[in-house]
């Protein structure tokens, strides 16, 4: 038994790497400027959303240069936007696979979320290059904040699993989660600072895991203030997402290709 | 030599129909928006380690269904189903490609899913290469493939996957002729190796292919 497990386990990962490998490659096939793209896009936000929110709406950002303070935010909220955005469809768009060939479904919004880590990757280092640009001091320990994608794998991938199974039996909550983007875009300070939020609203935050990596990395990039907890706190309410998708997939795996 | 291969075991098997989402029906649609299709009731077959059965029926009959469920693909709601082994089904050639992807790398994903091992992927490459007749066009992505190019990379890849129970369902009608003729060649050598082979087609096939035949009929119900 215990040996059929690990050949299962086996089997996972390397469906999981080929189904990665296999989206990172054909996102940027057919286009031109290819995987430039992945530099450009987080580039591109920035720079509207500087001239929009730091030059005309001037949110005052205690101090800060505006584009780098909104990049901080932008990649953990991109990282999360896009893989949902893409796993949400990650059963309807692989159908074919699903109802003609016998692997472990569950693979799909996986493989979809983990293929955005080389552009969280680009983020990172154009926020660290920009922040040098804004006279901060960034060494190399600023490498260490790519800790924040652990707690980000988990809840994009709980979101991920859940919205790609409701939206594969009814394409109705695929609409609901473009909703939902909105709302979480602007209930999280990612275009503002939080101390703006009043406070009998902060309790919010605590349970909003984008919302406290965003507050983690902010103190230590802007207030050299390393606050581990807000980190670790990210943790309970990403995990319980992410079992609730798993113990969701289990559960409704078998009808997958019937309901599709 | 009766070693047992697929064993099926009282299954039922029903179908979610989905009821037409019209404003007028919407109400009840809410409440219950599926209905159910009764595909097998109470069926079981016992298939040998090392058997070829051709399965025939008409449309509608079951027949892809059944191979399904042997697949794993889709699940009985009553009884149960045990295989033995490593089962390559070829529900329908090419299922799964990316053709923004090359032949090579649709290989790697698809002999993936079949259960093949990285070390043993690299190693069948060259084989399942030059078994297609693709070597020129190997690198270039499968958008540009022809449809008989697609299908013949497809079967080169179950030829190689090593199964031991293939599942397949009317591809026969595709492909050129000199494919065609190496396929079931190929198909016999299977056989040779004490391969189970279960088969469903419409058309006739030659009775000294295949050792048993099941008919399925159709049995429409809906509840």
């Amino acid at each position: 038994m215990s040996l059929m497990n690990i050949n299962y386990l086996r089997h996972y990962f390397q469906l999981l790497e080929v189904f990665t490998l296999r989206e990172i490659k054909s996102r940027y096939k057919a286009s031109l400027l290819g995987p430039l793209w992945i530099v450009l896009y987080p580039l591109f936000t920035a720079v509207i959303l500087n001239f929009i929110f730091g030059k005309f709406i001037r949110i005052k950002t205690e101090g800060i240069p505006y584009f780098v303070f909104v990049l901080s935010g932008l990649i953990i909220w991109n990282f999360f936007q896009q893989g949902v955005d893409l796993a949400k469809n990650s059963l309807v768009w692989n159908r074919e696979l699903i109802t003609k060939t016998a692997f472990s479904t569950s693979v799909l919004p996986f493989s979809y979320v983990l293929s955005k880590i080389p552009d969280f990757l680009v983020y990172l280092i154009l926020l660290l290059v920009s922040y040098n640009f804004n006279n901060y001091r960034a060494n190399f320990s600023y490498f260490s904040i790519v800790i924040i994608i652990l707690p980000l794998i988990l809840l994009t991938s709980g979101v991920a699993l859940i919205s790609s199974l409701t939206n594969a039996v009814f394409r109705d909550f695929g609409k609901i989660v473009d909703f939902a983007f909105m709302i979480i875009f602007y209930a999280t300070p990612i275009i503002y600072p939080e101390s703006l939020i009043p406070a009998k609203f902060k309790f919010m935050l605590y349970l909003n895991p984008l919302a406290l990596l965003i507050a983690f990395i902010r103190n230590l990039l802007f207030r050299s203030d390393f606050r581990l907890h807000l980190y670790l706190l990210s943790f309970p309410m990403s995990l319980f997402i992410f079992l609730l998708g798993i113990i969701l997939f289990k559960n409704f795996n078998k009808k997958v290709a019937d309901l599709i | 030599m009766s070693q047992p291969a697929i064993v099926i075991n009282n299954i039922t098997k029903k179908y979610y129909l989905e009821k037409p989402r019209t404003l007028k029906k919407w109400f009840h649609t809410i409440i219950s928006p599926f209905e159910k299709f009764t595909v097998f009731k109470n069926f079981s077959l016992s298939v040998n380690k090392g058997e070829f059965i051709l399965i025939t029926g008409s449309n509608g009959s079951g027949k892809t269904t059944l191979l399904k469920l042997i697949a794993g693909i889709t699940f009985p709601d009553e009884g149960s189903i045990k295989t033995y082994g490593r089962i390559v089904p070829l529900i329908e050639l090419g299922a799964g490609f990316n053709y923004e992807l090359t032949g090579e790398e649709n290989i790697v994903t698809n002999a993936t899913i079949l259960g093949i091992q990285k070390s043993k992927i690299k190693e069948i490459i060259p084989k399942i290469v030059s078994f297609s007749g693709l070597k020129d066009f190997i690198d270039v992505p499968l958008k540009r493939y022809s449809t008989g190019m697609v299908t013949r990379l497809a079967f080169s890849i179950a030829v190689y996957s090593n199964p031991n129970i293939l599942l397949i369902d009317e591809i026969f009608a595709v492909g050129d002729h000199e494919f065609r003729k190496k396929s079931i060649k190929r198909i016999l050598d299977f056989k040779k190796k004490s391969i189970t082979i279960v088969l469903t087609s419409n058309f006739r096939i030659a009775k000294y292919i295949f050792d048993r035949e099941i008919k399925l009929i159709n049995s429409f119900q809906t509840s």
